[in-house]
C-alpha cells in the first residue's frame, strides 16, 4: 500500500517538476512560441476543425439543413465513387502528371540554384534572381490567359510564328497531346525562380571552410559543386521530395480547371478537378467530402511509403 | 535611385487606393452624373410600406454592365416611391453556386431575403429549403400573374410543379440572329465562286463557307486565316453546335439538351431521329476546316474577338453585335465590311429554326429568412406594384419630364438616351435586367430605333434591325424552345452524365472533333442512360406531361 502511495506521490511530483519546466522553457522561449501561434491557429481552423465534418461523406448533406436534416445514406457516396468507371483514369491523370512535374519540374529549382551560385558577376546574378521570381507573382487566371493568347490557332502569338514560317497553327490547347507538355512548361516558368529561393539559402548555409579546403586539396569548381554543394542541399531536396510525393494526387487546382476543355478532357480530368465539379458545383457535399478523404488516405500512405524509402535509401526521413 | 523608386511607388498605390472613392462624374445619354437624386418623384398611391423596409438581396451582376453598376436611378427611385430599400449584393456570374453554396454554408441567418439562384438552380435552393414556393401567395402579386398570363404558366413553374421565382418578363421575340460577312460573299460571287448573295440552302451555306475557306476574302495576303463558322461555347459547353443543331430540325431546348418529338415524349436530343445525320455532318464540317477548330474553348468575348479582327465569315450571336462589329470594322478601315443578319441556317431538311427568346425567366426567390423575419408579404407586395403600370413605367422609361416625355399617348424616350441603341439607355439604369420586371416592346423598339427611321439607317444598323425586329429576317422561323426540367435525377446526374467529363457533351465534342466514331458516341450515350441518364429522361418527361 504504502509503495504505491509513493510511486503515486513521485509521479505526481515528478509531473509537476516536468511541467514547471515545460512552462519555464516556453517562457523563455516566448518571442518564439509567439511566432508559431499564428501557424497554429491557421493549422488548428482548416486543417483540424474541418475534419469534423468527414462525417458529412456519410449524409446527403444540406448546407442550410445540417447534419440533423440531413439525410443519413451511409458508403452510399463512397460506392458511387469507387465504382466510377472513370475513377481510375482520373487518378492516372493525376499521377501522370505528377511523375511528369516530379521529373521536370521538381528537379529545375534546383539545378537553377546550383547554376546561379556559381555566376560570380553579382548585380547579373541579382537581375537573373529578381527576373525569375517575377512569374510567381501572377495569378493563375492571368498565366492561363497568356496561355490561351499565345497558343490560340486563329488569334494567338505562336499561330502567327507558325504562317510566318509557312506552317499550319496547331490546336495546341485542344489536343490531348499537348496538354501536359504546356502544364509542364508554363510550370517550370512560373516556378523555378521562387522555389529556387529554398536551395539558394540552402547553399548560402554551407560552411564556406569546406570550399576552401577543396581548393587547397585542388578541387576544381565542378568538383567543388559535385562532392560540397551537392551533398549540401540533398537532405532539402530529399525533405521537399518527400512531401512532394504527399502531393501526388493533387494539382495546380486552379490553373487545370481553367485549362481544361472537352477535348482533353480524357487526360486533363484530375481527381481534385473531379471531386469539385461533381461535388461542389453540383452541390453533393457528401460525395465532395469522401473524394477528399479517399484522396487524403491515398495521400498520406504515399507519403509514408516515400519517407520510409528515403529512410532506408539515405537515412534522411520526415519522421 | 532607391528613394526615387519607392517615392514613385507609393503615390501609385496611394493613386489607386484613392481611386476607389471617386465616383464617375461621367454625363451619360445627355443625363448629368447622378440626375436622378433632385427629381420631384412622388410617393405612389398604390403600394407604399408602412414604416420602412430594407430588403437584403444576392443577385448576378451581367458582363455587359459596368462592374460598379449600381442601377443608377432605379433603386433610389423605387425607396422614394414606395419606402423599399434594396441592399443587393451583386456578384458575377463566374463562380455563382460557390457564392450560393457559401451563403447557404453561413445557416439561415446568413440568407438575405431575396436571391437568384443562378446556376445553383432553383431545384437546389428549394431542396435545400432555402427559398419558400409562392403557390399560396398568388393573390397578392395579381399583376405579376396576368403579366405572366395563363399560356406561360409553364415557364413559371418548376419541375416539381410549384411557383417559386417572381419571374422577368420580355415581350420580345428574339435577341440573337445568324449573320454573316455579306462583303465576303459578294466578293465570292464577283470571283463566281457562288452565285447568291445570302445563303439560303443547306448547299449554299456549305457553298459559302468553302469558298471563305479557300479564298483570301479578308484580303490580308493569307487564305488560311478566316474561320467560315466561329461557333460559342456558351457557360458550360452545353449550348455549343445549337444553331447548327435547329438546321437539322432539332427543336432544342436552352441547353441544347431536350428537346420534344413529335409525338410529344420530352427527351435528350440526342435521341433525335436526326442527330446521327447532324452528328455525321458536324464531324464531316470540323474536319474540312468549316467549323470554327476552337469551338469547345470559345468563349462570347473571344467570338467578338474573331468579328473585330477581320476573321469571322458567320456565326449565331446577339443581334446588336452585327452592328457594333461592322461598325468597329469601318472604324479600322474595312469600309465595305457588313455583317448581315440572315435568317437561321437551313439544313438538309430545309428546317430553319431560331430559338424564341424566354419571355418568363424564374429571377427572384423569397427566402425562408424572409419569411422567418415576416417580410414575405411586403416583399411580394413590392414585386406587385414593379409589375404594376406605375412599376413598368419606372422600369422601362425612367422618370417622366426627365427621361420621357408623353407625346400622342405614347411614352417617348429622350433622344440622347436612345441614340446609341441599348447602351445608354441600360447604362442609365433603365430596363435593369439584373434586377428584372417586365420590359415592354415599345421601349425595346424605341431603342432598337435609337430615334431614326428605317429607311435612315446606316448600313449595320439596319441589320440589327433585320435580326432583332419580329418582322424582320427571323419571321417565322421562331420556335418556344422546350424547358430543361431541373428533376431529381437531372440535380443528381447533370454533373457527371451531362456536362461532366465522362458526361454527353463531352463525348459530343469529341465525336465533332473526330476523335470518337459516330457509332462509338451513340454506344457510350447508351452506356450513359445505364448509369442514369435515362432516369433523367424519364422523369423530364414525366414531368414534361404534367406541366403542360
Amino acid at each position: 500500500m504504502s509503495t504505491v502511495a509513493k510511486k503515486t506521490k513521485d509521479t505526481v511530483f515528478n509531473s509537476s517538476s516536468m511541467r514547471k519546466r515545460v512552462f519555464n522553457n516556453i517562457w523563455l522561449n516566448r518571442y518564439i512560441y509567439m511566432m508559431v501561434v499564428p501557424v497554429l491557429i491557421y493549422m488548428v481552423l482548416f486543417k483540424y476543425l474541418p475534419m469534423y465534418f468527414l462525417r458529412a461523406s456519410l449524409y446527403d448533406f444540406k448546407l442550410l439543413k445540417g447534419f440533423e436534416g440531413s439525410k443519413f445514406v451511409g458508403l452510399k457516396w463512397f460506392e458511387r465513387m469507387l465504382s466510377s468507371p472513370e475513377l481510375w483514369r482520373y487518378i492516372r491523370n493525376t499521377l501522370t502528371l505528377n511523375s511528369l512535374s516530379l521529373l521536370i519540374c521538381f528537379p529545375m529549382p534546383m539545378i537553377f540554384a546550383l547554376l546561379l551560385n556559381e555566376v560570380r558577376n553579382k548585380p547579373y546574378k541579382k537581375i537573373v534572381q529578381t527576373v525569375s521570381y517575377m512569374p510567381h507573382f501572377i495569378s493563375t487566371v492571368v498565366l492561363v490567359s497568356m496561355i490561351n493568347n499565345i497558343l490560340s490557332p486563329s488569334l494567338g502569338t505562336l499561330a502567327k510564328i507558325y504562317k510566318l514560317l509557312g506552317k499550319t497553327p496547331i490546336n495546341f490547347l485542344s489536343n490531348p497531346d499537348y496538354f501536359y507538355g504546356i502544364n509542364i512548361v508554363s510550370g517550370v516558368w512560373q516556378t523555378v525562380g521562387w522555389n529556387a529561393i529554398i536551395y539558394i539559402s540552402a547553399i548560402s548555409s554551407i560552411d564556406q571552410t569546406l570550399y576552401e579546403a577543396a581548393r587547397i586539396d585542388g578541387a576544381n569548381r565542378w568538383k567543388q559543386t559535385l562532392y560540397i554543394t551537392i551533398p549540401g542541399v540533398l537532405p532539402t531536396f530529399v525533405l521537399l521530395l518527400i512531401m512532394q510525393i504527399g502531393q501526388m494526387l493533387n494539382c495546380v487546382f486552379d490553373k487545370i480547371y481553367l485549362l481544361q476543355n472537352t477535348l482533353n478532357l480524357q487526360v486533363s480530368e484530375m481527381l481534385p478537378t473531379y471531386i469539385y465539379k461533381v461535388g461542389i458545383e453540383s452541390q453533393k457535399y457528401g460525395l465532395a467530402t469522401a473524394g477528399g478523404l479517399f484522396n487524403s488516405v491515398l495521400s498520406v500512405i504515399l507519403v509514408l511509403i516515400a519517407n520510409s524509402i528515403s529512410k532506408k535509401v539515405s537515412e534522411i526521413s520526415l519522421f | 535611385m532607391k528613394k526615387i523608386l519607392s517615392l514613385v511607388l507609393m503615390l501609385a498605390i496611394l493613386l489607386s487606393v484613392t481611386s476607389v472613392f471617386a465616383t464617375s462624374t461621367d454625363a451619360v445619354g445627355g443625363m448629368e452624373a447622378n440626375w436622378w437624386v433632385d427629381a420631384d418623384v412622388q410617393k405612389s398611391d398604390e403600394f407604399y410600406v408602412d414604416g420602412d423596409l430594407n430588403v437584403k438581396m444576392v443577385g448576378i451582376h451581367y458582363n455587359q454592365y459596368p462592374t460598379t453598376f449600381d442601377g443608377g436611378y432605379y433603386f433610389p427611385t423605387i425607396e422614394k416611391m414606395t419606402g423599399v430599400h434594396f441592399d443587393i449584393d451583386w456578384r458575377t456570374s463566374d463562380g455563382y453556386a460557390v457564392v450560393v453554396s457559401t451563403i447557404l454554408a453561413g445557416g439561415l441567418d446568413n440568407l438575405p431575403d431575396v436571391i437568384q439562384p443562378g446556376a445553383f438552380g432553383i431545384a437546389g435552393l428549394a431542396d435545400e429549403g432555402a427559398i419558400i414556393p409562392l403557390d399560396d401567395y398568388l393573390d397578392l402579386i395579381p399583376n405579376v400573374v396576368a403579366a405572366v398570363g395563363e399560356d406561360r404558366m409553364d415557364n413559371w413553374r418548376s419541375a416539381d410543379g410549384h411557383i417559386y421565382a417572381i419571374p422577368t418578363i420580355v415581350n420580345v421575340p428574339g435577341s440573337q440572329s445568324m449573320t454573316y460577312r455579306k462583303d465576303w460573299a459578294l466578293k465570292l460571287k464577283e470571283m463566281g465562286v457562288i452565285d447568291f448573295e445570302t445563303p439560303e440552302t443547306w448547299e449554299q451555306w456549305k457553298a459559302f463557307w468553302y469558298g471563305v475557306r479557300d479564298n483570301d476574302v479578308n484580303g490580308n495576303g493569307d487564305n488560311a486565316d478566316e474561320i467560315p463558322l466561329v461557333l460559342e461555347m456558351g457557360e458550360s459547353g452545353e449550348r455549343a453546335l445549337h444553331a447548327l443543331l435547329n438546321a437539322f430540325g432539332i427543336k432544342a431546348s436552352d441547353d441544347a439538351q431536350f428537346c420534344v418529338l413529335d409525338d410529344g415524349t420530352y427527351t435528350m436530343v440526342y435521341d433525335h431521329p436526326n442527330y446521327k445525320n447532324f452528328l455525321t455532318e458536324v464531324q464531316k464540317l470540323y474536319a474540312d476546316g468549316i467549323i470554327d477548330p476552337e469551338f469547345v474553348t470559345r468563349k462570347q468575348a473571344d467570338m467578338y474577338n474573331t468579328m473585330s479582327a477581320n476573321i469571322c465569315a458567320s456565326c449565331f450571336t446577339w443581334a446588336q453585335m452585327s452592328q457594333t462589329h461592322t461598325e468597329e470594322l469601318w472604324a479600322m478601315g474595312v469600309e465595305d465590311a457588313l455583317f448581315e443578319c440572315c435568317a437561321p441556317i437551313t439544313g438538309p431538311n430545309g428546317d430553319s429554326w431560331l430559338q424564341e427568346r424566354r419571355a418568363v425567366t424564374r429571377l427572384n426567390c423569397i427566402t425562408a429568412k424572409a419569411e422567418a423575419d415576416g417580410k414575405v408579404e411586403d416583399i411580394l407586395k413590392f414585386f406587385n406594384w414593379q409589375f404594376s403600370e406605375e412599376g413598368i413605367m419606372l422600369y422601362n422609361y425612367g422618370i417622366e419630364g426627365l427621361t420621357y416625355n408623353v407625346v400622342e399617348g405614347v411614352p417617348t424616350l429622350n433622344l440622347e438616351i436612345v441614340k446609341n441603341g441599348f447602351t445608354d439607355y441600360r447604362t442609365i439604369g433603365m430596363e435593369c435586367e439584373p434586377f428584372g420586371g417586365l420590359w415592354e416592346t415599345n421601349a425595346f423598339m424605341q431603342c432598337l430605333f435609337a430615334g431614326e427611321t428605317l429607311e435612315n439607317l446606316n448600313a449595320a444598323y439596319k441589320s440589327f434591325w433585320n435580326g432583332l425586329n419580329s418582322e424582320g429576317v427571323n419571321k417565322g422561323h421562331y420556335y418556344p424552345m422546350p424547358p430543361t426540367l431541373e428533376t431529381e435525377a437531372y440535380i443528381e446526374y447533370r454533373g457527371e452524365l451531362i456536362i461532366g467529363s465522362a458526361g454527353i457533351c463531352t463525348l459530343r465534342d469529341q465525336c465533332v472533333a473526330g476523335q470518337l466514331s459516330v457509332d462509338d458516341f451513340f454506344a457510350k450515350y447508351e452506356e450513359l442512360k445505364g448509369r442514369g441518364l435515362q432516369e433523367v429522361i424519364d422523369e423530364g418527361n414525366e414531368a414534361y406531361q404534367l406541366i403542360r
